[in-house]
């Protein structure tokens, strides 16, 4: 938690919406892809992000100063993701997700291009297939790269918890994969 | 370790969350089992591909559309905070001040020594028994008593005991109530009023004599009446007299006609400080009327007297008659006279003025306004305490008896917000 972090939640306090946009704005990928891991298509994911962040505008005003920024929005987001799912509006089934994957520049030929896209869409969909609080784990940790401590916050939940549900969920995660490559 | 216990630790190993211990057993058992190595092998390779995953870009227009849903929850929230919040603690506060300082303006008119409804008026009093025993007199002992209860009470007692002796005792009373009442009493009906001789005897302390004489003597004057007596008396300046104050003394007799009686009163007690003062009223009309009755007998007699003389042939008889005649009207006239002497003294009440001449000004330090200033501070002190006493009383009540309208007030107030409150979250979580 930073200075600069500190001066926007105070702007962002009394309601200055620029203030929160930069505050979000080196979150934002994150989130929308936090959200995405959640619900797998684009439509959905924005929805998600969006609610969320417009949730933690409004409630920023309840925002401690000593908890991180960054785990407080984040968990906003799993949970509004959470709702989403519970209300029955799961657009899990893969022929609806569009998945995309970002193209760099020192990516080999197209050839290779798409095979790196067929390959994350296989991992993508593996990763649907999981239920859903191994998924999140497994997603926080390998997709993000949060630590347990910070996956344990955003989940609100044990780190003991964070790490049985990490392995198994890798396992599970494996043993999809190889169902499919033996497909 | 065992190859199971092993297995559920190859992901923490990975992501380097094992204790320095459980690393180097994880790593001894690894290097020796096959099995274990190869599930080590295949996690790794699940968490690679995952971590290879790109992430997804930022569709295009999130920012903007963020940006305007934003917009518009800060309009909602300005429509419906400021206006609901402020009304709903305006609402409660205000009403329940609201209440408390209408109760008190309320209390404080109402209850407070200086209003109006307070004062004990006592100017209606209750009817007088009537004597009607077929006397012409009761008419007027009845009006008497609507004006006055006690003075209705002394013509009764008086009509008991047998009114006709005329000798009424000497009653030295103020009759400040019955004078103010008799003021107010249309005086268009002379014969039915109470006949009462008002006089007073006032002593007054002034700062010049002759001044003051010449006031009153004036306003006697502009009133009506007349100087009866007069009298000064000024003391020669002796060297036994140290102080340089003359005590020069006057005296005043005034007649002044009774409906201005109160009112010379005042006046002259305004003139400088009153330091006797005595009033007294003499009801003389249980002694008038019996005496107008008297008359009225005698008038009757002289009337038969007259009749027998017309039928009287005898000289004899017609002296007799004359001496009988004469007799009667000498009766008559000497009642007529009490009357007229009464009615004199009735009509123009007389008032005694000693006047006393102080230089004090100059020569005392007038202590006046300060005499009694303790008590008089305390008594102030203590009116005011009183008043703040009642009306904290008065309060107190109000506000019991208001206590069940505040509770349903609360009530609905919480139920209110209640259902706001599930407006609200219904609206957040959509």
């Amino acid at each position: 938690m930073n200075e600069m972090e500190q001066m926007l939640i105070g702007r962002c306090k009394n309601g200055d919406i620029s203030a929160f946009e930069i505050l979000i704005s080196e979150h934002e990928r994150k989130i929308y892809n936090i959200a995405f891991g959640i619900v797998g298509n684009t439509e959905d994911a924005k929805d998600i992000a969006q609610d969320a962040l417009v949730k933690a505008f409004v409630h920023i005003k309840t925002f401690r100063e000593e908890s991180s920024f960054s785990t407080w929005i984040y968990r906003i987001v799993m949970n509004t993701g959470k709702d989403f799912l519970r209300k029955g509006k799961k657009n899990l089934s893969i022929e609806d997700t569009d998945y995309k994957a970002e193209i760099k520049d020192d990516r080999p030929g197209p050839l290779e291009k798409v095979e790196g896209m067929e390959k994350n869409k296989e991992i993508h969909e593996a990763l649907m297939g999981l239920k859903e609080e191994y998924r999140n784990v497994v997603f926080l940790k390998d997709v993000q790269g949060f630590s347990y401590q910070e996956i344990a916050e955003i989940l609100d939940i044990n780190v003991g918890t964070v790490k049985s549900r990490i392995s198994r969920g890798r396992y599970m995660l494996r043993d999809l994969l190889t169902q499919t490559k033996e497909l | 370790m065992n190859c199971e216990a092993i297995k559920a630790l190859i992901s923490s190993y990975i992501d380097h969350e094992l204790t320095k211990e459980e690393k180097i057993s994880f790593e001894n058992h690894i290097k020796d089992c096959t099995d274990c190595y190869e599930e080590y092998l295949s996690i790794l390779e699940v968490v690679g591909q995952v971590n290879s995953m790109e992430e997804q870009p930022l569709p295009e227009d999130f920012r903007s559309e963020l940006k305007f849903r934003l917009e518009e929850q800060v309009k909602a929230d300005k429509k419906r905070q400021r206006p609901s919040f402020q009304k709903l603690k305006f609402s409660k506060w205000t009403s329940i001040a609201a209440i408390l300082l209408v109760g008190i303006v309320i209390t404080a008119i109402l209850g407070g020594p200086y209003s109006p409804f307070g004062k004990s008026s006592m100017n209606l009093s209750g009817s007088a028994p009537a004597g009607g025993d077929g006397q012409e007199f009761s008419v007027t002992r009845d009006e008497g008593a609507i004006r006055d209860g006690e003075n209705a009470l002394e013509n009764s007692q008086e009509q008991f005991a047998g009114a006709s002796e005329g000798s009424a005792p000497d009653q030295e009373e103020s009759r400040e109530s019955a004078h103010d009442q008799e003021k107010n009493l249309p005086s268009n009906m002379p014969n039915m009023q109470e006949k009462i001789i008002y006089s007073a005897h006032v002593t007054i302390q002034v700062n010049d004599l002759d001044k003051a004489f010449q006031n009153i003597i004036n306003y006697t004057e502009d009133a009506g009446g007349f100087i009866q007596n007069s009298y000064t008396h000024n003391p020669q300046y002796n060297i036994y007299n140290n102080n340089s104050q003359t005590l020069r003394e006057g005296y005043l007799y005034l007649r002044i006609p009774s409906e201005k009686f109160d009112d010379t009163l005042t006046s002259i007690g305004e003139m400088g400080n009153i330091i006797e003062n005595q009033r007294n009223g003499e009801n003389i009309t249980t002694q008038y009327r019996d005496i107008q009755g008297e008359v009225k007998n005698l008038e009757v007699q002289e009337e038969r007297i007259l009749e027998i003389m017309k039928k009287a042939e005898k000289v004899e008889d017609i002296l007799n008659i004359e001496r009988e005649l004469n007799r009667v009207r000498t009766e008559i006239n000497q009642r007529k006279d009490t009357l007229k002497n009464w009615d004199q003294l009735v009509d123009y009440s007389s008032i005694e003025v000693s006047i006393r001449e102080e230089k004090f000004s100059e020569t005392n330090v007038r202590s006046e306004p300060f005499k009694e200033l303790g008590s008089k501070i305390q008594r102030g002190f203590i009116q005011s305490i009183n008043f703040i006493v009642a009306g904290v009383a008065k309060v107190m009540i109000f506000a019991a008896r208001a206590i069940p309208f505040i509770i349903i007030l609360i009530l609905l107030f919480m139920i209110y917000r209640k259902w706001f409150r599930e407006k609200l979250l219904k609206r957040i979580n959509k």
